[in-house]
């Protein structure tokens, strides 16, 4: 059951991710997110947001409570899993304090200038998130299927 | 006799009386020459502001100079108390002010050949109230706007429509560019214009020209002292076609005797019994002092009592104009500030009209900073288009050389000219408003501009009704225009604006529509239309008789007075009135396109009103409309609408304080606030969304509206998805310790 929730929010976080990236895209040629554009880059934010921190519930479960980690995959898996914490929480935190009525427009160029550099800083950190993880199932997959 | 002899130099018809000297007409170019060569040898032609060079002498100080000084008439002759002849800014001011430069400002340059048309601003709107007609008129490039040269409407018919709210100068002063030379871009020279100005009397009004003289930019209309200079005066003269005597009546040196207007067209200027009817000033001896001078009581920077003449606003609601006790007037002057400290200008008198963008068309960087720092922006903020220009040079790069900079700049990199806070101003925080409204919205989109009540209200401005003039008006008057209109301007952004329909009487030629010369309007259709005072009181609303109301009201209450009727009875009598009113429109509209496709022989005649087009149905008696799209130029029955930047209001009472859904829920102001055509025509198109009106889709305003719905939930989502990520954060550190422990005791 956590195994098909874990994936469930796995497939969520690289789906949004992926929208969310795209529809930024527009930002690395100096233009604004304005229109369409940001419509569906703030449906996408909301589905990060709950999808992130659920994941990271489930994996902290699977981690600390079932003890599944073994070996190199895991490394790779454990710094994927933080490095998109640490960005994901970042890109989370900025955007918040800007939708409250704290920042100052200057604040706010910098909030949204950090916003961007760790909303694209996820993108390897999924990646690697993602590439730890399926080699982590491979990896036991095989030791199950090995005889003896 | 010198009644306007400086006009006769110009305009001979068979010989020129200048100064007691009589030139035959052939001589003509060399009195052009003469009086040009007198003009910028006398007057100066100065354009770079150099004093050390011009032959203008300066005080340099910031004291108020005293102007007691000698007046000159249009001949150059000093004016004594026993003078009969008008003053003439240009032989007076002229004299140690560099005229030909100033004549190049923004209030005379409109028709100048090469001249920047700037951003469109409120056209001239010619409004005859007896036909219907509302007609918005530029000499500028403007879409929707109609040049009056294409009407065939004459400098002089502009001039004595307009002068009142034109300061002289320019097209009032009979400077009309050759055809085809409006946009040559060349530098302008007196010499031309004047020749052209000879060139263009063919056109039996403007022989007018020779009679009533031409208005001088009257220096005294802005810079006279508060409560010195009578404008009322000056109107009176000019719509007496006393404009060459106009100055000195709004001065009030003396009074005037004679109007222009009672000599008939044709009379030549040099006949005696002519001259002798030509308007005389009986000087008012009390303002000569013993050494002949006068002292003309003025100032450097303008008074807002002057600028109001021009630009002053009227909100106008269903039961008429607003009381002025419930409006607060801008926030700017009511802080102390006049119009003249941001709306500021050189020796050119290219007033600061401060839009951004507005210093793009100046090269000296120092200017361009001068001006990015009068802007909405500039002044509160820092200019929002970097140059080098605004990088202080420590921190300038090769990387800043070039086109402007889309870059952010601290307060320590932005050069110390080029900071904000110019005045004082105070820097708004915009706390929590996201960036991207700054890409979409004009400052005055939130600031600026009448407080919107869900629809579009109607406005009064000086220059369309003739505000100022003492008068009794309703609210109702021609033209009608509203505002705000939240619509798109050039750069993309939304801007409030005002908005007028064209009205007005036309042909239609092979498929192009254009409007009749609305000068001659009113005697084309006066026959067949035969309304007095009104064309909507009359024809569109007209009011009932006894025995309608009687049908309407019954016999009891149909002899009651208006005021005393229930919402009832009123709601009855309108409908009654909208339907008689249709029935006359339709007859007399109908008859009068008849009477106009005989008499200017045209295909077809048609009356445009409210983005309608009226014509003859194939009966040939009765009204149909015609659809726009049969037009090749549609444009000319469309929303004519300009930007409007006043009143500004404090920063508590701009759009969006409330919070997001204050702008991002149904009903808002900028999205959802409607708008519907008015004009004189009984039809009115149905009404339709600000956000309509800038092509914005229904369904994507509703899908942001929903998203911002929820926006308040989601808050607490994103906080609690920081808490468990901050937890998980927390956890993994504490885990990442534990395991550096674990491994540092296992190692001891």
């Amino acid at each position: 059951m956590i195994k098909l929730a874990e994936r469930i929010c796995l497939l969520g976080l690289v789906a949004s991710v992926a929208v969310l990236t795209l529809t930024a895209l527009p930002v690395l040629w100096g233009s604004h997110l304005m229109g369409n554009t940001l419509l569906v880059h703030m449906m996408a934010s909301g589905v990060l947001v709950f999808v992130l921190p659920a994941l990271a519930v489930l994996w902290l479960m699977r981690t600390f409570c079932i003890g599944e980690a073994v070996g190199s995959a895991s490394q790779l898996e454990n710094i994927g899993f933080w490095a998109t914490v640490v960005t994901g929480l970042l890109a989370i935190v900025t955007v918040f304090v800007c939708m409250l009525p704290v920042a100052s427009t200057e604040s706010m160029h910098l909030l949204v200038s950090i916003h961007a550099y760790a909303g694209f800083a996820m993108v390897p950190a999924v990646l690697l998130f993602i590439f730890g993880a399926i080699r982590l199932r491979r990896t036991k997959s095989m030791r199950s299927t090995t005889p003896g | 006799m010198l009644t306007s002899p400086f006009l006769r130099c110009f305009f001979p018809s068979r010989s020129v009386s200048c100064s007691k000297r009589r030139f035959p007409a052939k001589k003509l170019p060399f009195v052009i020459f003469q009086s040009v060569a007198f003009v910028c040898v006398a007057v100066g032609i100065s354009t770079d502001g150099d004093a050390a060079d011009s032959r203008f002498s300066r005080a340099d100080s910031d004291t108020r100079m005293m102007h007691h000084i000698d007046l000159y008439d249009y001949d150059n002759k000093k004016i004594t108390a026993e003078s009969e002849t008008p003053y003439s800014p240009l032989m007076t001011c002229g004299r140690c002010h560099d005229y030909e430069t100033i004549s190049h400002g923004w209030h005379f340059n409109a028709f100048l050949p090469g001249t920047n048309d700037g951003r469109r601003g409120e056209p001239w709107i010619w409004t005859e109230p007896r036909t219907g007609t509302q007609l918005p008129l530029s000499y500028r490039d403007s879409k929707g706007l109609f040049n009056p040269n294409d009407l065939g409407v004459s400098p002089w018919e502009m001039t004595h429509q307009f002068g009142g709210r034109i300061p002289g100068g320019g097209v009032a002063a009979n400077q009309t560019p050759a055809v085809g030379e409006e946009d040559n871009g060349e530098e302008d020279n007196g010499e031309e214009n004047n020749e052209e100005s000879v060139a263009a009397v063919d056109d039996p009004r403007s022989e007018r020209w020779k009679l009533s003289g031409v208005l001088q930019i009257d220096c005294m209309v802005c810079h006279a002292s508060p409560s010195v200079y009578d404008f009322n005066a000056r109107r009176d003269a000019i719509d007496d076609e006393n404009f060459a005597w106009s100055a000195t009546a709004g001065l009030r040196l003396g009074t005037i005797d004679g109007n222009v207007s009672r000599i008939k067209d044709g009379s030549d200027p040099d006949d005696e019994a002519i001259q002798a009817k030509l308007p005389k000033v009986t000087y008012d001896a009390r303002r000569f002092s013993p050494d002949g001078t006068v002292f003309m009581d003025l100032i450097r920077h303008p008074s807002n009592n002057a600028c109001f003449q021009c630009h002053s606003q009227r909100t106008v609601d269903e039961h008429g104009i607003e009381s002025r006790w419930i409006h607060d007037q801008d926030v700017h002057l009511r802080a102390g500030m006049q119009c003249s400290d941001c709306h500021r200008n050189g020796i050119d008198h290219n007033i600061v009209r401060g839009f951004e963008g507005e210093s793009d068309q100046y090269d000296d960087p120092s200017v361009r900073v001068a001006m990015d720092t009068l802007t909405c922006v500039g002044c509160h903020i820092g200019p929002e288009h970097i140059g080098p220009e605004h990088i202080g040079p420590e921190h300038i790069g090769p990387e800043h050389i070039g086109n402007d900079q889309e870059v952010e700049l601290s307060i320590r990199e932005t050069a110390i000219p080029s900071r904000a806070g110019r005045l004082g101003s105070p820097m708004p925080e915009h706390a929590g408003l996201p960036a991207v409204h700054f890409e979409r919205l004009a400052c005055t989109a939130c600031h600026s501009g009448p407080i919107s009540r869900g629809e579009a209200i109607g406005m009064m401005t000086s220059f369309a009704h003739g505000l100022g003039v003492k008068e009794h008006r309703s609210g109702q008057e021609l033209p009608r225009i509203i505002a705000p209109v939240y619509g798109l301007d050039d750069d993309g952004k939304i801007y409030p604006q005002r908005a007028v329909w064209p009205a007005f009487w036309g042909t239609v030629v092979d498929g192009a529509l254009t409007p009749i010369d609305p000068s001659m309007i009113y005697d084309l259709t006066r026959k067949s239309l035969r309304v007095r005072k009104g064309f909507v009181e009359e024809l569109v609303t007209p009011q009932l008789s006894r025995t309608e109301l009687k049908e309407v009201l019954g016999e009891e209450r149909s002899s009651v007075r208006e005021h005393e009727w229930t919402d009832e009875e009123a709601t009855k009598v309108a409908a009654a009135q909208k339907v008689a009113g249709e029935k006359l429109f339709n007859e007399k509209v109908a008859a009068t396109l008849v009477g106009l496709q005989d008499t200017l022989e045209a295909e077809q005649a048609v009356y445009v009103s409210s983005g309608f087009i009226y014509r003859l149905a194939a009966d040939g008696e009765s009204l149909e409309k015609m659809d726009a799209n049969e037009l090749k130029n549609s444009e000319a029955v469309e929303m004519v609408s300009w930007p409007l930047a006043h009143s500004v209001r404090p920063a508590g009472w701009s759009l969006g304080v409330g919070g997001c859904l204050e702008c991002h829920s149904d009903g808002s102001v900028i999205f959802d606030s409607t708008l519907q055509s008015v004009g004189p025509g009984p039809d009115q198109t149905p009404a339709i969304t600000m956000a309509e009106v800038r092509g914005t889709s229904a369904n994507q305003v509703l899908l942001w509206n929903q998203l911002f719905g929820g926006r308040k939930l989601f808050k607490f989502l994103i906080a609690g998805s920081i808490g468990v990520l901050c937890v998980t954060l927390l956890i993994g550190i504490g885990t990442l310790a534990s395991n550096l422990v674990n491994r540092r005791n296992n190692v001891t």
